[in-house]
């Protein structure tokens, strides 16, 4: 199933929403849409991740890839509202500690 | 630019066909030029632009070509060259003559009108049959090619020569209508008085108002100098930059709009019509398509190239994982194994002595797939395996592993691990667990899940420790350990109907119903289980465990 990812940029944030499952072949997409919003990011990068059923570790390494480049440059670097599937995963593997999540968008 | 056509026939027969950028000559009907010889083949030889002139290449014909009486197989061609293919003699010529003259059948119309989108023919005008010549030589050129670039360079070449456009240049669509250059070259594709220049997206000024038209409302825009219009900064930038005209054409998808093709012109007595921008729409639309089955191609090849790697990491995976479990030891019972999926992980699992009394078992998962992930495995592996006989604890172990991999690790890749050291003096167990699923204790009691997770898996934190579990197990205890494969393996697709999920729960149910066997029965009963469930698919991930069965201080 193909990814499905917008953008959105205001004032004090970039979000970044997903749709679909992110996997071994789309997380690239993912990949590209995440570096490509860090640096130049007014405020906070947030990734919405409501509309993903499924994710597996090469998305949530896409993820850990993201909050390091958001660190590089100094920013913020948040996921909303995890799906069930995506917050299980994050719990598992006490993920869920080392990115900041927020529940409501 | 010099124009070379291909002249066939005298007189009242005569036709003459320009090649533009790449002409096929054969017998097919889909040739770019047509000939009714039986002794030509279906595709004869193809006449190119190269390096400024023409070339010509024999497509291995049956009977072979024929320049100027001598046999090619390739060549370049100048003004006058006779090329006979069959029997059918074909006269070269070069002109710059702009005029070009037209065989009389337009075959190409119905194309070139649906592509276009019109509903109606354009008013005839003086050069709407070269328009259309282009609009053909465009298409043959797009259908084959699947490198963007080339493809790009190819619609401008083509659509500024056929409009006489001095300039012209491809943007792409970024967010917020942002012109951006191309996504794989980096550069603004451009093309000056016929001559391709990489541009940098400054370099080309467009008007905001025109491409704010073309790329939100899906508008072909054509401008002359000094008409009304509202918008001023277009005017005002025509005239900064003395130009007479220009035409702007969105580059679209079925759903979508990917860029801009923008052409202008500062000829004084120049003035683009209504046909030529009917052409660059069909250029616009052409283009659209053809850059969507570039990138279609291209994640075919993506793909298939995933998968090349993957047979790569079995081998990788293999020749690291453990195949000769100890069998001498009367304390204890241990195997492990991977049933790899089409996909290969980097699924891992090992087993060490610690010392005469104290084993160590460890399974992990790295993130990702293929080569990449087998050889963080290999490494991770090699480091346990250097390092085991010298740490004092689980917890300590995995803080080594993960300043490593936080060192090493590229593009966020990272590990889950579970370590478990058993002394097999007492059944005191000390383990660690870095984002991995939790251990299961097997015993007399049923099942239970142990060991959970008391960190992030390593690879992601530097600097960090994980808390340790302390325990003691019973003799005829087993400790077993599992991937994701296992637990996510699934019955149909990915969210499609009836689609379930084998989980945690058919594990327990396997390893309860067979409890007191070897940990290789249960372990095979479990991948087994985990096959049919999945049938008739095959699991898409790896399957891996690795159990341990404490036996007591003598094997009593």
């Amino acid at each position: 199933m193909a990814l499905n990812i917008e953008r959105k940029v205001s004032s004090d944030e970039t979000v970044i929403s997903v749709a679909g499952d992110v996997d071994l072949y789309t997380s690239p997409e993912l990949r590209k849409a995440v570096l490509e919003a860090v640096p130049g990011a007014a405020g906070r990068v947030a990734v919405d991740l409501s509309g993903v059923n499924y994710i597996d570790s090469s998305g949530i390494a896409t993820l850990v890839e993201g909050l390091r480049s958001a660190h590089k440059h100094d920013k913020a670097f948040v996921l909303v509202t995890p799906s069930p599937p995506v917050m299980q995963v994050l719990e598992l593997s006490k993920l869920d500690n080392v990115f900041e999540v927020r529940t409501t968008s | 630019m010099q124009q070379g056509y291909i002249v066939i026939g005298n007189g009242e027969d005569r036709q003459r066909m320009p090649v533009g950028s790449s002409l096929t000559i054969g017998r097919a009907a889909h040739s770019g030029f047509v000939i009714k010889d039986d002794a030509a083949s279906r595709q004869h030889l193809e006449i190119r632009r190269s390096g400024g002139g023409y070339v010509c290449c024999d497509l291995e014909s049956r009977n072979g070509t024929k320049v100027n009486d001598e046999r090619i197989s390739s060549c370049r061609l100048k003004d006058g060259d006779r090329v006979l293919i069959g029997e059918t003699s074909l006269l070269f010529e070069l002109s710059t003559d702009q005029a070009m003259r037209v065989p009389d059948k337009t075959v190409f119309l119905q194309t070139v009108l649906d592509t276009a989108g019109c509903e109606k023919a354009p008013p005839p005008s003086s050069n709407s049959k070269e328009l259309l010549e282009a609009a053909y030589t465009l298409m043959n050129a797009l259908a084959s090619n699947f490198n963007p670039c080339d493809l790009i360079d190819r619609i401008l070449e083509t659509t500024t020569e056929a409009i006489r456009a001095h300039r012209g240049a491809v943007f792409f669509a970024g967010p917020g209508d942002e012109l951006l250059p191309c996504g794989v070259c980096g550069h603004v594709h451009s093309i000056e008085n016929g001559e391709p220049r990489p541009a940098d997206v400054g370099e080309i000024q467009i008007s905001e108002s025109v491409a704010r038209r073309v790329l939100q409302d899906g508008e072909n825009v054509l401008f002359q100098s000094g008409w009304a219009d509202d918008s001023t900064d277009l005017n005002a930038s025509i005239a900064a930059l003395r130009l007479t005209s220009i035409l702007c054409v969105p580059i679209r998808t079925q759903n979508d709009i990917l860029g801009i093709l923008y052409m202008d012109t500062d000829i004084a007595d120049h003035e683009y019509t209504n046909d030529d921008l009917l052409l660059a729409a069909a250029a616009g639309n052409s283009a659209g398509l053809a850059l969507e089955n570039a990138r279609n191609h291209r994640a075919l090849l993506e793909n298939q190239r995933i998968e090349q790697d993957i047979e790569a990491a079995w081998t990788i995976q293999e020749s690291f994982l453990v195949s000769d479990w100890p069998t001498d030891d009367r304390r204890f019972e241990v195997y492990g194994m991977t049933e790899p999926a089409k996909v290969v992980g980097g699924d891992f699992y090992d087993f060490a002595y610690l010392d005469s009394d104290r084993v160590g078992m460890l399974i992990g998962d790295v993130s990702g797939k293929g080569v990449p992930a087998a050889l963080t495995m290999a490494q991770l592996l090699t480091e346990f395996r250097l390092s085991a006989p010298g740490v004092k604890s689980p917890a300590e172990l995995l803080e080594r592993l993960n300043e490593g991999l936080v060192k090493r690790s590229l593009r966020g890749m990272f590990c889950t691990v579970a370590v478990v050291g058993i002394d097999l003096r007492d059944g005191t167990v000390v383990a660690a667990n870095a984002g991995h699923h939790p251990v299961m204790l097997a015993s007399e009691d049923g099942i239970a899940s142990i060991i959970p997770a008391s960190g992030p898996p390593i690879g992601v934190v530097p600097g960090i420790s994980w808390d340790e579990v302390r325990m003691r197990i019973n003799p005829g205890d087993t400790l077993l350990s599992y991937t994701d494969g296992i637990v996510e393996a699934r019955t149909g697709t990915q969210g499609g109907p009836g689609s379930a999920v084998y989980g945690l729960k058919g594990i327990e149910r396997v390893v309860g119903d067979h409890y007191p066997n070897s940990p290789r029965n249960l372990i095979n009963r479990v991948i087994g289980d985990v096959h049919d469930f999945c049938s008739p698919l095959s699991p898409h991930d790896d399957s891996t465990m690795i159990a341990l069965r404490y036996l007591g201080k003598a094997g009593e």
